[in-house]
């Protein structure tokens, strides 16, 4: 099903739009061209390589935890994501 | 686990050679029974949760979920609410078809050796991505006013009173990008002026949108008829939700998650797409199938139709026309709940890449939001076009055994140059059709 998994963005490439995020656990590049004044340790929605909209770190919180009620992910992935706010690792 | 969301491994065999193997193998990894997460939960709870799982094309989630709600439990929401619903449906599909018009075909377009008129998008930044975020952006801010009194999702919703100029300035950012990036006039217009073929070959020669360039790209190459192959299409729902009434056994039935992973139609593959949706409403898209069948052309010229039907629609918020309730919703033949005390409904509605059916089980309550889930089920309109056997394996095994074809004396035939650039040149004709019917999630393609 078309899940949006919430990512938390570690790193900004200077004078791109392109970032690091954490997608469960893994690092993942992105683009974020289509959103506006994303900072690292802000969540995003992604999809297909691209962010597509800032997310607050408690609806992000809310999201992961119904994904992972879902069984869907092994919840030792998220751990260092599921606090919100928290700076990343 | 590279993606949580899930992917779709396609590998493509040019030349099988003798041991049967199909050339097209299609796998997922998409988790298709995320939908069991809202068991035991009280629907209003259901209600908030499902665009916030799904939320790729969450309107049309929330949609057909309140449909299959209230269908089960004999709510109405209010004319406003419904209203709300579908402006905000239209807003998304509207946002969908612009990002595949503007990003992805662009992009898909490009790898292709056969195009040589065609300029690749500069790598900074791409082009359509501004106009796209424009429309992201429009789109949030219609979703945050229309939910401002209330969710218009929610089963049974009351009426939503959005403040008007909020409301149609967000409307007009998407009808604007349209007009500007798309078609280079007002939707409306355009509309009424491309009724035919000739009409909508005459539009891309002389508009100077990067729309327009699509258009004649894929004619100028030779790309009309890519992929085109027997598949047929699934049938709208009407009014009576005859299609769910049909549907409603194989989604009830035991091992009704071996059917969401690979529906059929009375033992058939068939698509759901916006091709779909406009080939059956008998215009410009029916007379280009008539040519090109399920190909290239037909399928881009479905989300031009699609976009300027919904653009044109947000550019009057408030019109009659505007106001006809997206989605059906039905209650499930009897003898498919599990008992008397359980009632089932099945809502479906048009997602920007086809029917989207929702099946809900439910323990009805005193008040409805009380009402207790005690199963879900979703069928989503990837499932169906990445079949296997769907449109798609079929589309890309057309694909893969014409290209392979010994070259003709004078054809110009796509071998030319050798082995390595036909691959490329499979690989990338592979990547176009795929966009073309466009999965919600990530794909690996390989051509083995």
């Amino acid at each position: 099903m078309c899940l949006a998994i919430p990512a938390q963005i570690l790193e900004l490439e200077e004078g791109t739009d392109q970032a690091v995020v954490s997608l469960g656990g893994v690092r993942k590049p992105i683009s974020l061209a289509l959103v506006d004044d994303a900072a690292v340790g802000d969540y995003v929605l992604v999809h297909v390589g691209y962010a597509l909209n800032k997310v607050s770190p408690e609806e992000a919180a809310r999201t992961l935890a119904l994904i992972q009620s879902a069984g869907e992910l092994d919840p030792a992935e998220f751990d260092h994501d599921l606090t919100p706010g928290e700076a990343p690792q | 686990m590279s993606d949580l969301a899930g992917q779709l491994d396609i590998r493509i065999q040019p030349d099988p050679g003798s041991d049967a193997a199909p050339p097209v193998r299609i796998a997922s990894s998409r988790p298709l029974t995320a939908a069991r997460v809202f068991a035991r939960k009280p629907l209003a709870a259901v209600a908030g949760q499902l665009p916030l799982l799904f939320s790729i094309c969450g309107t049309a989630q929330a949609l057909a979920g309140a449909r299959a709600c209230e269908a089960a439990l004999g709510l109405a929401p209010a004319p406003s609410a419904q209203w709300a619903r579908t402006l905000l449906l239209r807003a998304e599909t509207a946002k969908e078809h612009l990002w595949r018009l503007l990003l992805d075909w662009p992009q898909a377009l490009a790898g292709l050796e056969s195009v040589p008129q065609w300029e690749p998008p500069a790598a900074q930044p791409a082009p359509g991505e501004a106009a796209i975020a424009a429309a992201m952006r429009a789109f949030l801010q219609l979703r945050a006013l229309l939910g401002t009194a209330g969710d218009p999702f929610l089963p049974g919703a009351d009426g939503v009173e959005p403040a008007p100029g909020p409301v149609a300035s967000a409307c007009a950012t998407l009808t604007g990008t349209a007009a500007e990036q798309v078609f280079g006039a007002a939707p409306a217009e355009w509309l009424a002026a491309t009724g035919s073929a000739a009409d909508l070959h005459e539009w891309a020669v002389a508009a100077p949108t990067p729309a327009a360039a699509l258009v004649r790209a894929v004619t100028e190459a030779g790309l009309a008829d890519l992929g085109r192959s027997a598949i047929g299409t699934l049938p709208a729902v009407g009014d009576a939700g005859g299609l769910l009434a049909q549907l409603a056994p194989p989604l009830a039935a035991a091992d009704a998650d071996a059917f969401i992973a690979a529906p059929e139609l009375a033992g058939l593959p068939v698509e759901t797409t916006p091709f779909a949706r406009e080939l059956a409403r008998r215009g410009l898209v029916a007379e280009l199938a008539a040519a090109h069948g399920n190909g290239l052309l037909p399928r881009l010229a479905a989300l031009l139709v699609e976009l300027a039907r919904d653009a044109a629609l947000l550019a009057a918020p408030w019109s009659e026309d505007a106001r006809a309730p997206a989605g059906v919703g039905c209650v499930a033949p009897q003898g498919q709940g599990a008992g008397t005390d359980v009632r089932v409904g099945l809502g479906a509605a048009p997602a920007a890449r086809g029917l989207l059916v929702h099946r809900v089980g439910l323990a009805p309550a005193a008040v409805p939001g009380a009402a207790r889930v005690l199963d879900y089920r979703i069928l989503a309109p990837t499932e169906w076009n990445f079949h296997p056997a769907g449109v798609v394996a079929a589309g890309l095994g057309g694909i893969a055994a014409a290209d392979i074809a010994p070259p003709m004396q004078g054809s110009g035939s796509t071998l030319r140059g050798g082995a390595a650039p036909a691959r490329a040149e499979l690989e990338a004709r592979a990547r176009l059709f795929v966009t073309a019917v466009d999965p919600c999630v990530d794909y690996e393609l390989s051509v083995c």
